[in-house]
């Protein structure tokens, strides 16, 4: 058995075992403060490109664009590559682009990068298992995107990707430009066991859950919405909601609007020194209870707590609020059918009229690695992440993102507009290499300037009230190992709650559970880990 | 001959017949309704589409809007060959190594007959990783390649055990005279005992086929190159949409360039569907007769 | 003759069984096959730690093999007998055509499908709901997820399942139902003399196949629709072992369970052969 396994599969144990260097007690580490060591983050220097068409009010404020910046200047100089062959793992959420003998995208990419590009492309459902294969097989590329939920995270890394610090920390970062254009918050994702070991792919606020609502409808049934507590929130669902007219008040259960009307924080949150989760509070049975009460009410889609379905239900009307993300703004224009069409996104108030807390989301989509390589080597990949991280309004941006005029988009005014052969050769705009580095995301709606307009005033009115999520950034073993488990099935049973199948009551007993088979064992190694980061 | 094939169809009573009518209508009618909702979503506008909530019963009009936008840049009709061309030879190949393997089974006190047989059982039973079937085919070199979609699926332990329980009923005397006039055991495989399984080559033929033509999977793990894609994997990305930012986000395109998502999902279920009805009606044929009879009685 | 095959089984098959040793280990995919942390049986813990809700997987699972057993396993059976017995050799191959056809669907697409029939706001629920009347609870019904489970196989399957059995009734002999005829029997008794008898070995050889499989439930099926239901009514063997490790990339766990599940089986079916054999049966295969 053994020596079958040994004579047959040795080329692969032989490669793993170089990447090890070594290290034999990789597996089940516990020691927390080393895998939290600290090190000097990399310094963050805004790239100042074309202005933004409304002013910053906050450090977390996305820059606000009514319309692509007319001339794009290019903002770099050379080509980043090597000449070598660059290989990247990566994911994407749109059909594949053509392979690169026949994508005249990809081919310009190709001369503008100075290396070619190979891509190893994988549906973002299926990127975990092909990940798990690829680093069993020692197969990821050059550059890869790191699947979030891989267990042992830092002791991955550390085997199997460059320690990016000398290259990043501090002011060395400065030599790539947009790199060091990404806030700090977002750099603490990609430090593991005392080093830079990613980079991040930001998103800022923009990927964070808000309430939306569809202000035409509003109007048209004449309620008023306007900056809602709990009580108007329900108020307004019940005067929209008409069943014989397949029209409800939320297209799913409005979770992000009430915990922060509610003041809970998202995830873990230091309260008095120590650190609890949302799910441990008393608020939060408060908001099971509410959203409970709005399915009895019905109030909610019939099918809103189960099934994923809620931007057709919101486009189409049959839902007047729903719960995405601020970037989907642009893909509700984008789909509906009816001209007077129009988003809201309301700010949430506590009952006593102060703005309800903003819920902020990991302020990363993700991180990607480079693969061990020579000094030489780092540098040219890194040139090469920097070129995909240029920012909005620049001339590499409007080619990564819209690729060349004529062929690829056409000018609306000064906004780029895919044509077809676009579409498909440049992936809609999302051409997978944006998962593995990426510029700040800006809120720009084109062709809807008062969307851009209403995202900036209530971004204005409650980002003085965002703490970023302190467990961001920290890694817990027993998070990496069970944290998936325990919130799946914390999840289930919030389900049960809401339509009924369960009791309330079953939270408590849930949440002892909860606790007592990880999630007091994750709130002590993220405490260690923040006393090892120096930041409690 | 077909009054016979017929068999029991012997003057049936007129409530029989209705009743047997009734059945089949609804059983069709349970499966095509929904068909006609696939196909009328396929060609709706997004204004419809948007308005019945994403499912259409019956279509406003012919838009081929979604059509176009899976045809556009040539990555589907790459795939689509790269699937016929997995599902032809694979088919050969597990045929053979399965109608093979069934005989050598299916002829009691072959040699190592038993133990063989427990192989080809267990193999049903237990299966193995992901990654060590990673592995496996990746030491053999094989990664990238077509034959990595074929070989690891290429003998079903399943269709090895139908086939035999097929080739034994055969009856013995027609191997016996066979044998008598001289023929080796591998002239009686490929001459008497293939012909005379028309019926379940058809069968295993059309399993094994449409298990190539569905597969994603082991394409997803093994091939990076997108050129050497099949039409699942490929078809995959355009249904498979649900992560955060997803596309047009960033606001590129504009309504009337890209075709709802749900039209393109159904077209896509459309287009992955047309081989299969067009290679059936011929596969069809050899179910519906018994190859078996004529010969014994021939 | 049997070389070829049987060498693509041991290769790809076989071999890669060898990993499943990972199931004795926390195998973490960075880490070179040998040399992951042993941790004896620590992985099995998820089966046989006699956690209630893993007794509750386990006895939804019984209860849907049995149910399926008893509705799914037949339903080809009756159709492919029924179609056998039309007149009309083209109605029978359109309609043969009609019916395989859901079998080409992924479970993810069937679903929607139901869903838009069937669901909270799909064509029956808002037909009833614009009349005044109220609406019926078809998909998120714990005490109906069986039978809807159950309704799904039959609609996604049934077709399909009948090729096997259409192949299977042509090498039935005719002259056996000349013989029959001609000794006065009604088509009943042909079809129970003759047809049913022809296809029985078949039959039983793909029941115990099926027995095999007793702890194998259609987990896309059901994780898919987990979230309608709620875990209590819906949690099978294999969405426990995904809710409880697969979802952590616990690859060990993975491994335990199927090493169980196969050993369950291999125990299953050849008890069931053995009982095949005591009434005189062929079963999958003779001593």
């Amino acid at each position: 058995m053994t020596i079958s396994r040994r004579t047959l599969l040795g080329g692969s144990l032989a490669a793993a075992a170089v990447g090890l260097s070594g290290c034999s007690t990789v597996t089940r580490s516990t020691d927390i403060a080393a895998l939290n060591k600290p090190v000097a983050l990399p310094t963050y220097k805004r790239f100042e490109g074309p202005k933004p068409d409304l002013p910053r009010s906050h450090p977390l404020m996305p820059d606000c664009f009514y319309r692509f910046p007319a001339n794009p200047t290019k903002v770099t100089n050379g080509v980043p590559g090597d000449g070598t062959d660059v290989v990247g793992t990566t994911l994407t959420s749109n059909p594949i682009p053509p392979t690169a003998d026949r994508n005249p995208y990809w081919q310009e990419l190709n001369r503008r990068l100075g290396s070619p590009l190979k891509l190893t492309i994988t549906a973002a459902t299926d990127y975990p298992n092909k990940f798990a294969t690829a680093v069993a097989g020692d197969t990821l590329g050059d550059l890869f995107n790191v699947d979030s939920g891989f267990a042992y995270l830092p002791q991955f890394l550390e085997a199997r990707a460059q320690d990016l610090t000398e290259y990043l920390s501090g002011d060395a970062i400065l030599e790539y430009p947009f790199l060091a254009n990404a806030p700090q918050a977002s750099w603490r994702g990609c430090v593991f066991s005392g080093g830079i070991r990613a980079v991040p792919i930001q998103r800022g606020v923009m990927s964070s859950n808000t309430l939306l609502a569809r202000q035409d409808l509003l109007d048209q049934l004449g309620v008023e919405l306007d900056s809602p507590t709990v009580d108007d929130l329900v108020k307004v669902a019940k005067a929209v909601t008409d069943e014989k007219k397949n029209r409800w008040g939320f297209a799913v259960p409005p979770t992000a609007a009430v915990s922060a009307m509610l003041g809970l924080p998202n995830g873990w949150e230091v309260r008095d020194g120590k650190l609890v989760h949302s799910r441990e509070l008393p608020e939060h049975k408060q908001l099971l209870s509410i959203t409970r009460q709005m399915v009895k009410d019905g109030l909610i889609h019939p099918d809103g707590v189960a099934k994923n379905n809620q931007k057709v239900w919101f486009t189409q009307g049959s839902a007047v609020m729903t719960q995405d993300t601020y970037s989907s703004i642009q893909s509700f224009y984008r789909r509906a059918t009816n001209e007077n069409f129009s988003i809201t996104v309301p700010v949430s108030r506590a009952q006593d009229g102060k703005v309800g807390r903003v819920l902020l989301g990991s302020p990363n989509n993700s991180i990607a690695a480079i693969r061990p390589s020579s000094p030489e080597r780092t540098k040219a990949l890194l040139r090469v992440l920097n070129w995909f991280a240029a920012p909005f309004g620049t001339e590499e941006y409007l080619f990564r993102k819209f690729g060349l005029q004529g062929r690829h988009y056409t000018l609306n005014g000064t906004d780029p507009q895919l044509t077809k052969d676009g579409g498909s050769e440049v992936c809609l705009g999302e051409f997978p290499i944006q998962y593995l580095a990426d510029g700040p995301y800006p809120a720009y709606f084109p062709g809807h300037t008062e969307a851009v307009d209403n995202l900036y005033n209530h971004l204005k009115a409650v980002l003085p009230t965002a703490i970023l999520p302190p467990a961001y950034g920290l890694y817990s073993p027993t998070q990496s190992t069970k944290g998936k488990i325990l919130d799946t099935r914390m999840d289930a049973l919030t389900k049960d709650i809401q339509l009924g199948r369960a009791d309330l009551s079953a939270w408590d007993d849930a949440v002892a559970d909860y606790r007592k088979s990880g999630a007091d064992a994750i709130r002590n190694e993220l405490e260690q880990a923040m006393a090892a980061k120096g930041e409690n | 001959m077909s009054t016979i094939q017929r068999g029991i169809d012997d003057g049936p009573a007129m409530s029989s017949r209705v009743l047997k009518t009734v059945v089949l209508v609804v059983c069709c009618a349970f499966v095509i309704i929904p068909f006609i909702g696939v196909i009328a979503t396929s060609i709706a506008s997004q204004e419809h589409v948007t308005n019945s909530g994403g499912f259409v019963l019956w279509p406003d009009g012919l838009n081929l809007d979604a059509y176009k936008a899976i045809f556009n840049g040539g990555v589907v009709q790459r795939a689509l060959l790269i699937s016929v061309v997995i599902a032809t030879g694979g088919t050969l190949i597990s045929l053979a190594g399965s109608t093979m393997l069934a005989y050598a089974l299916s002829r009691p006190g072959s040699f190592g007959q038993r133990p063989i047989l427990l192989i080809v059982l267990f193999s049903l039973l237990f299966s193995p990783g992901l990654i060590p079937n990673y592995l496996v085919v990746k030491e053999f070199g094989l990664l990238d390649s077509l034959l990595a979609l074929i070989l690891p699926t290429a003998i079903s332990g399943f269709n090895v055990i139908v086939l035999r329980s097929f080739f034994m009923g055969i009856p013995d005397s027609v191997l016996d005279s066979a044998r008598i006039d001289g023929a080796g055991d591998f002239r009686i495989f490929w001459s008497i005992v293939l012909p005379l399984s028309k019926a379940v080559l058809a069968v295993v033929g059309l399993f094994y086929a449409v298990g190539y033509w569905n597969a994603f999977f082991n394409a997803m793990l093994y091939i990076n190159d997108t050129a050497k894609w099949p039409l699942q994997l490929v078809l995959r990305t355009y249904v498979i949409n649900n992560t955060e930012l997803s596309s047009g986000d960033l606001g590129g395109a504009s309504a009337d360039q890209l075709p709802p998502q749900e039209s393109i999902q159904m077209a896509i279920l459309v287009v992955s569907l047309v081989p299969i009805l067009i290679v059936y009606p011929f596969l069809q044929r050899h179910f519906a007769k018994g190859m078996l009879t004529g010969a014994v009685k021939g | 003759m049997a070389l070829p095959g049987l060498v693509l089984l041991l290769v790809f098959h076989y071999l890669p069984l060898l990993g499943n040793l990972i199931a004795f280990q926390e195998y973490l995919p960075f880490v070179p096959l040998g040399r992951s942390a042993w941790v004896g049986l620590e992985n099995f813990a998820v089966i046989f730690n006699g956690d209630a809700e893993f007794l509750n997987a386990l006895k939804n699972t019984l209860l849907i093999t049995v149910v399926q057993v008893i509705f799914v396993f037949p339903a080809p059976i009756a159709l492919a007998l029924l179609l056998n017995s039309l007149l009309s050799e083209r109605i029978k191959r359109v309609v043969q055509s009609v019916l395989y056809l859901p079998h080409f669907l992924s479970w993810v697409i069937v679903i929607a499908i139901f869903q838009q029939i069937l669901g909270g706001s799909g064509l029956i629920n808002n037909f009833l709901r614009s009349h005044g009347m109220g609406t019926i609870d078809f998909l998120g019904n714990p005490d109906g997820f069986i039978a809807l489970l159950t309704s799904q196989v039959i609609w996604k399957d049934t077709g399909w399942g009948t090729i096997l059995f259409l192949a299977a009734l042509t090498q039935i002999d005719p002259g056996l139902y000349e013989a029959a005829r001609v000794d006065g029997a009604s088509r009943w008794r042909q079809l129970w003399h003759v047809t049913v008898p022809g296809i029985r070995a078949l039959i039983i050889l793909l029941l115990i196949l099926r027995l095999g499989d007793s702890l194998t439930v259609g987990f896309e099926q059901i994780i898919l629709q987990q979230n309608l239901v709620g875990r209590p009514a819906s949690e099978v063997l294999d969405t426990y072992v995904y809710n409880n490790g697969v979802l952590a990339g616990q690859w060990g766990v993975s491994a335990a369970v199927g090493l169980v599940k196969g050993l369950v089986a291999v125990v299953l079916v050849l008890g069931a052969n053995k009982i095949a054999h005591i009434f005189g049966e062929a079963g999958v295969y003779q001593k």
